[in-house]
């Protein structure tokens, strides 16, 4: 048995085939500050689970609802075993529970609620963004409950870093069992996450996930980021390839994926980075790749050199918030490229040869007939770079989420019927929830039709008759599938 | 204690419909609802869960308390349920969830009027309230199994042409 001060576990249920980070990140954390600790990733343990209910459990865990009462006995007796397993190889005080989305809810209840059996001395902690159920800005109102209901002794909100280390040392501090955390400025200190405990050879994906900046330096009217996150806050380019370096002869991993909202907020950061690292490509077998979120820029801000550079920094496979095929709706969203930043982004990415992911809302607020036959004009227009376009993301329909510019600034003239799906905008009456599905629908046809590859549709549209069912029979919209650990599908539920 | 109330329109043909509220096998309120339109119950009962509040209409003759004229219902001795709130929770749509057991065993899906003889039973079957009403709220994904894109297709476009030109 292995005796630590702190055990932390990643629970299912998260539809990943890579190693997640949160674990990694707070082993190295709080070790730093000279507390042992260890990892365990249950959500791994899951997914390869050949366990005759799998399918039954998948949704069980998700969703914490179920039509089969009398299989619920059968996910009680799997986190049973999990907690038993769990605390027959670890000793440990605190138990940190990783609750990446809402979809992990239901596990880290019933796990809780075992171990507190097992042990009622361990204290366990429950943190993640899946600690809200709304949004990223939504309230800690899940976890307070878990709180006293007495299967948890702390929750943390949001980053977790320092607060951690609080808790470990004083038991108290902001962020804990409150959501008044502070933004960490510094995140050039933060040690590398430390893998020791994953196996990380029996992954399918093994591809590491690295954080260059939290925040954004965009305002776009849909997105509810700069309301979590207030400052933009990046690591140096130096740092960000150091530890892509470093992570990699140690774990004999070459692939990253970037957390950020955008890699290329900071272009000096990020002209330092790419720089550091086309250096290091150039000089060994071992190449390093990476992909992530990248806003589109223009030659003027990013130039022909930038982009030799960024393949050979590595640059594998970028997702782009393009949104829309209308420049005047971007200029809407606060996007602040223009069409012809747009075409010259795409020349150089297939001049280059690296890989994009197109990512789109249809049917925003201001979206005529005319600004949605735009988009679809757009995705003709870019037929010819195909080979680099390896995915379209198209998402359900655009969501109005609190927090957001939109919620916010267009309150008079938008009504929300009951659901962040379901908006009218008085502006623009013709585009009710029916009229978005149907451009929906239209746009994932004619792309398929175009050759594009349309990610994640079936998914998509179970997720949009869904919320067609809820509106028409004028119900309530409560539900959001965060069921991904992919930003460019969360992004879009 | 949980704060239970109620939010109800009647139709008092006869006298009004007689009801039953149940914690589990528990009688925590019986009334006669003699007044006409919307009306407002309230209790407060040691609800512990997992639990069933069962609301049942009892007595009504279905030959004599219902009035007809030219085969249509004119009026009635029944109610709607509007909305349920239970502490801070609120049930209005989420109460189409839930099926009435008319007192011949036969189940009524997708329905607010409670007509007939019978128990709406609402199954609260978590350990606790906040629990139960998450589930309740995703609950309807569970009938998402049965998609059709086409069939999905047509309803969105009724017939409509989906084709554009560009």
């Amino acid at each position: 048995m292995i005796n630590c001060d702190l055990l932390i576990i990643a629970v299912p249920f998260t539809d990943t085939d890579k190693p997640l980070q949160a674990p990694a990140i707070l082993k190295a954390v709080v070790e730093k500050h000279g507390y042992t600790a260890q990892t365990y990733d249950l959500n791994y343990d899951f997914s390869k689970s050949k366990h005759k209910d799998i399918d039954f459990l998948k949704q069980y865990f998700s969703l914490g609802t179920t039509n089969y009462h009398n299989k619920i006995i059968v996910a009680e007796d799997y986190v049973s075993d999990m907690a038993s397993m769990l605390l027959e190889a670890f000793d440990p005080k605190f138990i940190a529970v990783s609750v990446f989305t809402y979809q992990c809810q239901t596990f880290a209840m019933l796990l809780a609620q075992h171990l507190k059996k097992l042990n009622p001395e361990i204290k366990i902690i429950f943190g993640g963004q899946g600690l809200s159920t709304q949004g990223i800005q939504s309230s800690d109102a899940w976890a307070k409950e878990c709180k006293q209901l007495g299967l948890i002794d702390h929750y943390i909100i949001s980053e977790g870093e320092q607060a951690l280390v609080n808790l470990l040392k004083h038991g108290k501090g902001k962020g804990i069992d409150n959501t008044d955390w502070e933004q960490k400025l510094d995140i050039d200190n933060i040690p590398y996450p430390n893998y020791e405990n994953y196996n990380l050879e029996k992954y399918d994906n093994k591809t590491l996930m690295i954080t260059g900046s939290r925040g954004c330096v965009r305002r776009c009217t849909f997105c509810d980021i700069h309301k979590h996150w207030k400052r933009f806050v990046f690591r140096s380019g130096q740092s960000i390839a150091n530890e892509m370096i470093y992570q990699s002869k140690k774990y004999q991993t070459y692939q990253f994926n970037f957390t950020d909202s955008l890699i290329n907020g900071s272009m000096k950061a990020y002209r330092d980075f790419i720089s550091v690292l086309s250096k290091h490509n150039n000089s060994t077998d071992k190449k390093l790749t990476w992909g992530g979120q990248f806003i589109v820029r223009g030659i003027s801000a990013m130039t022909e050199n930038d982009w030799v550079m960024t393949k050979q920094a590595g640059a594998e496979s970028l997702a782009l918030g393009i949104e829309s095929g209308s420049e005047e709706v971007r200029n809407h969203m606060k996007k602040q490229f223009s069409d012809q930043d747009l075409d010259e982004f795409m020349e150089q990415a297939h001049k280059n040869n690296v890989a994009l992911t197109f990512l789109m809302i249809l049917g925003y607020p201001t979206e005529t007939q005319e600004n949605f036959l735009q988009t679809l004009k757009m995705f003709k227009r870019y037929k010819k770079y195909q080979s680099v376009i390896e995915g379209v993301v198209l998402g359900t329909t655009l969501g109005i989420l609190p927090g957001t510019p939109l919620a916010e600034e267009l309150i008079e003239d938008i009504q929300m019927n009951d659901g962040e799906n379901f908006w009218t905008y008085k502006k623009n009456p013709y585009l009710d929830f029916r009229e978005r599905i149907k451009r929906r629908i239209i746009t994932g046809e004619e792309c398929v039709k175009m050759g594009y590859k349309v990610q994640g549709d079936r998914s998509n549209y179970k997720l949009l008759h869904y919320l067609w069912n809820i509106y028409k029979n004028k119900q309530k919209q409560n539900v959001i599938d965060l069921n991904t650990d992919d930003l460019r599908q969360q992004k879009y539920s | 204690m949980m704060k239970i109330k109620f939010d109800l329109f009647v139709n008092n043909y006869n006298g009004g419909p007689k009801i039953r509220v149940y914690n589990n096998d528990q009688v925590v309120l019986q009334k006669v609802l003699t007044g006409f339109g919307h009306q407002t119950l309230e209790l407060e009962a040691d609800l512990k869960c997992p639990t069933k509040l069962t609301i049942e209409h009892y007595d009504k003759n279905m030959k004599r308390d219902t009035k007809l004229e030219d085969g249509k219902i004119v009026s009635d001795k029944g109610f709607t349920l509007e909305k349920i709130h239970m502490d801070n929770f609120v049930l209005e749509n989420e109460l189409y969830h839930f099926n009435f057991i008319k007192e011949d065993g036969g189940e009524i899906a997708n329905n607010n009027y409670i007509g007939f003889n019978g128990k709406y039973v609402i199954d609260i079957d978590s350990e606790d309230l906040l629990t139960w009403y998450y589930k309740l709220q995703k609950i309807f994904i569970n009938d998402n199994n049965t998609f059709d894109y086409d069939q999905f297709k047509e309803e969105i476009f009724k017939g409509e042409h989906c084709e554009v030109e560009y």
